[in-house]
């Protein structure tokens, strides 16, 4: 199927090899943010950003139970 | 420190959301009515501005601009706020923006019904309303970052960066895919033509796709998906991979949309490449999406916003799956112009965008309100009969669209067509038609739904308005500067990785092979030698405190991709060889023209014959650039419900097109087009089509001077002609109504006039008009 998609070019393994490679950095990104990655305060903190509860009389108890 | 106490405008909020939830009950009301226009023509009633061709824009506009785009800025202003903890800069620029953004569905929901439009998909609204939305979104962007300028917390949380990127990326592609030259209050021809005007219209149309449906929507799955799971984002780095791969690839793949027209290859080649590309961020943010939720799955049994969020995000992930699937040019030649894209469009539209805003909806209103959800029931039921809406839609119509390819192109062990009538395949698919009704119908009714849940919800309590208590922290100076941000090594890199990567795109096997081996070798050195002082903020870290510069540099990723696709092809007399054979049209033509854009032929026939020998067959030789090259806006389409028009000329005769138009199925029994008959009673309006020549002159259509003087003369002799000619066959047209420009313009498609014998030969003139420039 490849060949259809690039038969206009005369070397059709550079674009696929380029395109392997692409997926194969992204993968690897992939693979080094989910293993090697350390523990971070900042971005801990940054991703409690969103958590952080408003106060606004008569509506704790929605906030709390977290119900809809 | 300095305690502050903050009370949100969640007025704002409040609008936002109820508009949104009219709005879409609207423009999902108009769809069904399209669907069943679509299953039964009887129910176009006849009436112009009831008709299937005006009002599918009508509900592609208002499910886009007025459901989502209300949506997505309810879900912005609330949750902008809270991340940057400080109240809206201006009540003022909030209200201003809401008015005007209603004033501006009004006004769609008016003209569009009317006739008056541009005809380029999801940008038909004319200039003066264009205007009035740049000027709505400049009140959006001035409110937005004066916001972010006034915030007590140092750091943009992911969030933002999306609204970021959404805000300035569709302010650059409605303004380019705007560009127009008006000829009067309602009507206008755009800049760009044939086959520029189809890159610029589609490189819009996909990134309005991406940065209207999806990138701030996905900024509200980084905010509201963690509130309602009460968990954290699964994680914060994949965010930071997941937006600028996304941002920077995303605007590169709007040419997939061209696939095998006349577009040169190489643009086509770049927007298939950077569509597959697009499955690994698009995935990696589903991913991000999907893990927040880990360890809490229970939720998705007992918490419907947590179903409609899931199920949104999945839906997501089968979008941007099926996107890339159908960029490959072997799957659109199967594809393209059917039922397929169809579905795959409203899976994401039903899918992501309306599970999402359910879900945001549900979470919302009783916050908004300080109360609870009044019936859990009723919003799990939603989410079950919207869910069993999309599956029979979806299902129907890639049944549909793959009966649809395939039939087309069918052929007999002879080697001619199996099916050479366009509408045995209308009528193989009427049921899948039907069956899709039912499926938008249930959606339509889970939403009604919804809309009922949430008004006793909002009744049961009372506005309120969120309130907070922030740490001020004092401003320090920044850890570097903001030209210390932009003249850094990480830019330094991403610069020569691409300058690598073009190098590798456009250069010879040697040569490319060198650039991509640099390339790998320099993207190991940056990875190996980049590390962080210990104690010090990272770039990105300070980058993220530093609104201006990360607006500066997603302005410039995205405009990399724009700039790279969109110039070569505007400079097309050098990029691709023409056959010069392209004439103007007349003046009765011109006329006829822009009845088909005002009627939106261009919802449901093509102009654009693909290089396959089934099609070749069926409509004639494959398109060339020359064929639309005056052709503003471009009428290639992307929807084949009725069969390609860009060679019908001369075909048939006058005859058969004027009882087409009138009654359709006199001609082609069970086809499913509306009738036309207004188009034989009103009439046209000669004295302007000097002022079209005119702008069609200047914008560059080899119009003499001559041809503008005389243009109402030359128009009445042709619509004269052939008034006769019907004359002679007992049928009484007359010379000036709309029907009489309307054969006309199709009777010159594909079927220019002859050049004079004397006339030296097109070639020559390229010539000589190029050595005389």
């Amino acid at each position: 199927m490849y060949k259809e998609f690039f038969r206009d070019n005369v070397f059709t393994h550079l674009p696929i090899f380029a395109l392997f490679l692409f997926l194969a950095v992204f993968l690897g990104t992939l693979a080094w943010l989910f293993i090697f990655q350390r523990k971070s305060e900042r971005f801990a903190h940054l991703a409690k950003l969103p958590l952080e509860a408003d106060f606004a009389p008569g509506r704790n108890s929605a906030e709390k139970d977290g119900s809809p | 420190m300095e305690e502050k106490r903050i009370v949100y405008d969640d007025g704002i909020v409040r609008a936002f959301t109820w508009a949104a939830v009219v709005w879409g009950i609207v423009g999902m009301a108009v769809g069904a009515l399209a669907a069943t226009q679509l299953a039964w023509f009887q129910a176009n009633f006849d009436l112009p501005w009831l008709t299937f061709s005006r009002i599918r824009p009508l509900h592609t506009n208002a499910v886009i601009f007025a459901f989502v785009g209300n949506m997505m800025f309810a879900g912005i202003y609330y949750s902008t706020q809270r991340l940057v903890k400080v109240r809206t800069a201006s009540d003022l620029l909030s209200k201003l923006h809401f008015w005007g953004w209603q004033l501006a569905i009004l006004a769609a929901a008016i003209t569009l019904p009317l006739g008056i439009s541009q005809s380029k998909e999801y940008a038909e609204l004319e200039w003066p309303i264009d205007i009035l939305v740049t000027l709505v979104w400049v009140v959006f962007a001035v409110n937005f970052f004066w916001t972010l300028a006034k915030r007590n917390e140092k750091n943009l949380y992911v969030a933002i960066w999306f609204y970021i990127a959404s805000i300035v990326t569709v302010a650059v592609l409605y303004i380019v895919n705007n560009l127009v030259l008006p000829v009067s209050f309602i009507k206008s021809y755009p800049i760009f033509g044939g086959v520029q005007d189809a890159l610029v219209q589609w490189w819009y149309g996909h990134n309005a796709v991406a940065f209207f449906l999806t990138t701030p929507i996905l900024g509200i799955m980084y905010y509201f998906l963690p509130k309602a799971a009460e968990r954290p984002v699964y994680s914060y780095r994949l965010s930071i991979v997941h937006f600028w791969a996304l941002v920077f690839v995303y605007i590169w793949a709007g040419p997939h949309h061209l696939l095998y027209t006349s577009l040169p290859d190489w643009a086509q080649s770049l927007g298939m490449v950077f569509s597959l590309m697009l499955w690994a961020p698009s995935w990696g943010g589903m991913l991000n999406g999907l893990l927040t939720l880990r360890g809490a799955w229970d939720k998705l049994r007992t918490d419907p916003v947590i179903k409609f969020f899931i199920a949104g995000v999945t839906f997501y992930g089968m979008a941007t799956f099926e996107g890339p699937l159908l960029s490959i040019k072997s799957v659109s030649a199967l594809g393209h112009y059917t039922d397929w894209f169809v579905s795959h469009v409203h899976g994401g539209a039903l899918g992501w965008n309306g599970f999402m805003a359910a879900g945001m909806f549900y979470w919302l209103v009783p916050r908004l309100y300080g109360t609870k959800l009044h019936s859990v029931k009723a919003a799990d039921a939603h989410f079950w009969i919207g869910t069993i809406g999309i599956v029979l839609y979806m299902g129907a119509m890639w049944v549909s669209g793959i009966s649809q390819g395939l039939m087309w192109r069918a052929m007999t062990p002879e080697g001619t067509l199996l099916y050479p009538d366009f509408v045995e395949t209308l009528i193989a698919i009427k049921p899948l038609y039907i069956i899709r009704l039912v499926g938008g119908l249930l959606y339509l009714g889970g939403f009604i739904g919804m809309g009922w849940n949430l008004w006793k919800t909002a009744r049961s309590g009372k506005a309120v308005d969120g309130e907070a208590t922030v740490v001020v922290q004092p401003r320090e100076p920044a850890a570097i500067s903001s030209w210390g941000l932009i003249f850094s090594k990480p830019i330094y890199y991403v610069v020569a990785m691409l300058a690598l990567a073009t190098v590798f795109a456009v250069g010879g096997i040697f040569i490319s092979v060198v650039a991509l081996s640099v390339l790998i070798l320099l993207g190991l050195f940056a990875v190996l030698t980049t590390k962080r002082q210990t104690g010090k903020p990272g770039w990105h870290a300070v980058l993220e405190g530093n609104s201006l510069v990360f607006t500066v540099l997603t302005l410039i990723a995205i405009l990399i991709g724009g700039i790279a696709e969109i110039l070569p092809t505007v400079l097309i007399k050098d990029a691709v060889p023409r056959t010069g054979t392209a004439q103007p049209y007349s003046p009765l033509e011109l006329v006829g023209r822009d009845i088909y854009v005002q009627e939106g032929c261009y919802n449901c026939h093509s102009q654009q014959i693909r290089p396959f020998r089934s099609e070749k067959l069926r409509y004639g030789d494959p398109s060339t650039i020359d064929d639309s090259l005056y052709d503003h806006p471009f009428q290639w389409g992307s929807k084949r419900t009725g069969p390609d028009l860009a060679r019908v000329g001369g075909k048939y005769p006058n005859l058969w097109h004027y009882t087409h138009t009138i009654d359709p199925r006199s001609t082609s029994a069970e086809s499913n087009m509306p009738n036309y008959p207004w188009l034989a009673t009103r009439p046209i309006n000669v004295h302007q089509v000097t002022d079209k020549l005119r702008v069609m002159q200047r914008l560059g259509v080899p119009y003499t001077d001559e041809d503008v003087d005389g243009a109402q003369v030359a128009l009445r002799k042709q619509a004269e002609e052939i008034s006769a000619d019907l004359a002679a066959s007992g049928v009484d047209l007359a010379w000036d109504r709309e029907l009489t420009a309307v054969i006309a313009y199709l009777q010159r498609l594909g079927n220019p006039p002859k050049p004079p014998a004397q006339e030296a030969p097109p070639e020559r003139d390229l010539t000589a008009s190029e050595e005389g420039g």
